[in-house]
C-alpha cells in the first residue's frame, strides 16, 4: 500500500470534512444567535434541523446528489446539513445561558449591542458552541467515509477498495487513520472546551 | 445635576416607581435606602437609561436624558451593578479597562490608570492584573467592580450596593475612600444600600424609599432627629436614640473636673483621688491649660516618695471643643474606648470632661425626654 496515496486520501478527507463544518459554523452560529429571544421561531427551526439530521446518510446523499451530482460537493453539502443540528442548538443554548449580570454590566458600561455580542456573549457561550462543533466534526468524519459510495474521494476509498479486493491491509490503511482522526479531534476539542470554560 | 420630575415606571400594571420627584445636586453623595423591592435599583437604572420611565422626565445637567443616546450616556456615567458583573472570560486588567477602551484611550494611558486604581484599593498589580475574576474572593471582585466604574473618572457615579459582599474592615475603608473621592474630585454619587449605618456614615442626603415612592429625603441628621413618620422612625431604628444632633459637647459635659498642676505632690494627688473616688486626674499648667492625665496605675508603678506630678510621664488625653456636636464626643469615646475625654477651648484651657456617664444621661434624656 502506497503511503503517498493514503496521505492524499487523508488530505482530501479532511478537506471535505472541514469545508462542510466551516459552512455549518458560518450558517449555524449566526442562526443560533439570532434565535435568542424568539422562542417560537427557535422551536420551528429546531424541528427542521432535527428532521434533517435523522435522514439516513445514503438517503441524504441521494437527495443532495440531485443538485450537485456524483462528487465531493454532495458529501460536503450533506455534512453541512448534518452539522446544523448540533451547531445551531448548542449556539442557542450557549447564548441563552450567558449570565444576565454580565450582559447588564456590558449595557451599563456603555457597550453597543454588537460589542456585547462579540465581546461578552459569544466568548462566554463559546465552550458550549465548541462542543456542538466537536459532535458535528466527529460524525462528519464518518459521513465523509461513506462518501466513497457516490464517487467522492477521501479515506473511504481505500476501505471500499480493500473490501472489494479482499485486501485486509488496504482496508486497514483507510480505517485506522479515520478512526485515529475521530479520537484525536474528540480529545483535542474537549480539552479546549474544558480550558475555556471558567 | 440630576432632576426627576413626576417620574413613574411600571412593568405592565405593576407600578414600581410612582411619582418620583428628586433633585440631586452636583458634588453630593445621595444614598437611596429602603426595603428590598422598593425600587432602588430601578431608580438608579432610570438615570443611565437601562430603563426608561413610563411617565415624567429626568434631566441631567438640564438636558432631558431621553434626547441623549443611551450608549453615550452610559459611557459618561460610572456604574457599579448589584450583582458585580465582572466578565469571567476577561482578566482583571481587561475588566477594568473596558470603558477606557470603549472611549479609545491609548494603551499607556489605560495601563497607568489601571495601576493607579489597583493601588487605591490596596491590590498588588503584579499579582492581580492577569488573574481572572474567578481567582478572586467575593470582596476583591467587588472592589474591581467599583474600580471599573471609576476608571474614566466620570463626574457622576451610580453604585448599586457596591459593598454588600465585603468584610466590615474593607467595607469601612472603601466607604472612607469613596467619601474622600467624592469630596476631593467633587464627584456626584448616587449610592444604593440596605444598610442604614452605611447610609448615615457616607450620605449628604438620604432618600428613604418605600413601594416606589420617596418617604423622606433629608440629611442624615435631619432624618435621625426628625423622622417624618413611623416607617422612617422604624427604619432608622436604633439610630433614633443616637441623638438629638443639636446637642453640643458643652451641653453634656461635666464642668466639675478633678485636676492638678505639675508641681502638685504625688501624695496629695492620691489623697484627692481617694476623696473623690476617681482613678485618674487631669494635669494642667499654671494657666489651667491641659497637659495630659495621670492614672492611679502610673503612680502605683513609678512613684517614689517626694516626687511631684511633673516628674512622671503624663498620658496624652484626647480632647474636643465645646461647640462640637455631642454625638462626635460619644463616637470618640465609643470607638477608642476612652474613660474620659477632655473639653478644652481654643487656647487649650480645660472647661470640662465628657465621660461614659455623660453619655448615659444624654441618651436617657432622648429616651424619656425632659431634663
Ligand atoms: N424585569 C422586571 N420585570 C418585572 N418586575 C420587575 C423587574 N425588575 C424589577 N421588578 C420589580 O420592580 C420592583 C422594584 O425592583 P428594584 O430592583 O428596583 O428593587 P430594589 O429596591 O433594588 O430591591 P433590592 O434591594 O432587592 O435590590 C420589585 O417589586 C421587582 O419585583
Ligand atoms: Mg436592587
Amino acid at each position: 500500500m502506497n503511503v503517498s496515496i493514503i496521505g492524499k486520501a487523508l488530505l482530501e478527507h479532511l478537506q471535505i470534512v472541514f469545508t462542510g463544518i466551516a459552512a455549518g459554523c458560518l450558517v449555524g452560529i449566526p442562526t443560533g444567535s439570532l434565535l435568542r429571544g424568539h422562542k417560537k421561531v427557535a422551536k420551528i427551526v429546531f424541528v427542521i434541523v432535527d428532521i434533517i439530521q435523522t435522514v439516513p446518510t445514503l438517503a441524504m446523499f441521494t437527495f443532495v446528489m440531485l443538485i450537485f451530482g456524483l462528487n465531493n460537493s454532495t458529501v460536503i453539502f450533506s455534512i453541512f446539513l448534518y452539522s446544523l443540528f448540533p451547531i445551531v442548538r448548542n449556539t442557542y443554548v450557549g447564548i441563552m445561558g450567558v449570565d444576565q449580570g454580565a450582559i447588564r454590566a456590558g449595557r451599563g458600561l456603555g457597550m453597543t449591542k454588537m460589542q456585547i455580542y462579540f465581546q461578552v456573549e459569544l466568548p462566554l457561550a463559546f465552550p458550549v458552541i465548541l462542543s456542538g462543533i466537536r459532535l458535528a466534526l466527529v460524525s462528519a468524519l464518518g459521513i465523509a467515509t461513506t462518501g466513497v459510495l457516490i464517487g467522492a474521494s477521501g479515506l473511504g476509498m481505500p476501505i471500499w477498495r480493500g473490501i472489494q479486493t479482499r485486501n485486509m491491509s488496504m482496508m486497514l490503511s483507510g480505517a485506522i487513520p479515520v478512526s485515529l482522526l475521530a479520537v484525536l479531534f474528540d480529545v483535542l476539542l474537549s480539552t479546549l472546551e474544558k480550558r475555556l470554560s471558567r | 445635576m440630576i432632576r426627576f420630575e413626576n417620574v413613574a415606571m411600571a412593568y405592565g400594571d405593576n407600578k414600581v416607581i410612582d411619582n418620583l420627584n428628586l433633585e440631586i445636586k452636583s458634588g453630593q453623595l445621595v444614598v437611596l435606602v429602603g426595603p428590598s423591592g422598593c425600587g432602588k435599583t430601578t431608580t438608579l437604572q432610570l438615570i443611565n437609561r437601562l430603563i426608561d420611565p413610563t411617565e415624567g422626565k429626568i434631566y441631567l445637567n438640564g438636558v432631558d436624558i431621553q434626547t441623549i443616546d443611551p450608549v453615550e450616556l452610559r459611557r459618561s456615567i460610572g456604574y457599579v451593578i448589584q450583582e458585580i458583573g465582572l466578565f469571567p472570560h476577561m482578566t482583571i486588567e481587561q475588566n477594568v479597562e473596558i470603558v477606557p477602551k470603549l472611549l479609545g484611550w491609548s494603551q499607556e494611558k489605560r495601563s497607568a490608570r489601571t495601576l493607579e486604581l489597583l493601588q487605591m484599593v490596596g491590590m498588588d498589580a503584579e499579582t492581580y492584573l492577569h488573574r481572572y475574576p474567578s481567582d478572586l474572593s467575593g470582596g476583591q471582585q467587588q472592589r474591581i467592580g467599583v474600580l471599573r466604574a471609576l476608571a474614566v473618572e466620570p463626574p457622576l457615579i451610580l453604585m448599586d450596593e457596591p459593598f454588600g459582599a465585603l468584610d466590615p474592615i474593607t467595607r469601612d475603608n472603601l466607604q472612607d475612600e469613596i467619601k474622600k473621592l467624592q469630596k476631593r474630585l467633587n464627584k456626584t454619587i448616587v449610592f444604593v444600600t440596605h444598610d442604614m449605618d452605611e447610609a448615615i456614615k457616607i450620605a449628604d442626603v438620604i432618600v428613604l424609599m418605600q413601594k416606589g415612592r420617596i418617604v423622606q429625603a433629608a440629611s442624615p441628621d435631619e432624618l435621625l432627629s426628625n423622622p417624618k413618620n413611623d416607617f422612617v422612625a422604624e427604619f432608622v431604628g436604633k439610630h433614633r436614640f443616637y441623638l438629638n444632633s443639636v446637642e453640643l459637647v458643652k451641653d453634656v459635659m461635666r464642668s466639675k473636673v478633678f485636676k492638678v498642676s505639675v508641681d502638685f505632690g504625688l501624695a496629695q494627688s492620691i489623697a484627692l483621688m481617694e476623696s473623690e473616688r476617681v482613678s485618674s486626674l487631669l494635669v494642667v499648667d499654671d494657666e489651667d491649660r491641659l497637659l495630659g492625665s495621670l492614672g492611679i496605675e502610673d503612680i502605683m508603678t513609678k512613684a517614689r516618695p517626694g516626687m511631684s506630678v511633673g516628674d512622671l510621664e503624663l498620658k496624652k488625653l484626647p480632647y474636643i471643643l465645646p461647640d462640637a456636636p455631642a454625638k462626635e464626643a460619644f463616637e470618640l469615646i465609643t470607638e477608642q474606648n476612652l474613660d474620659i475625654l477632655a473639653v478644652v477651648d481654643e487656647e487649650n484651657h480645660v472647661l470640662g470632661v465628657v465621660t461614659k456617664t455623660s453619655m448615659v444621661k444624654s441618651l436617657a434624656q432622648v429616651v424619656w425626654g425632659g431634663k
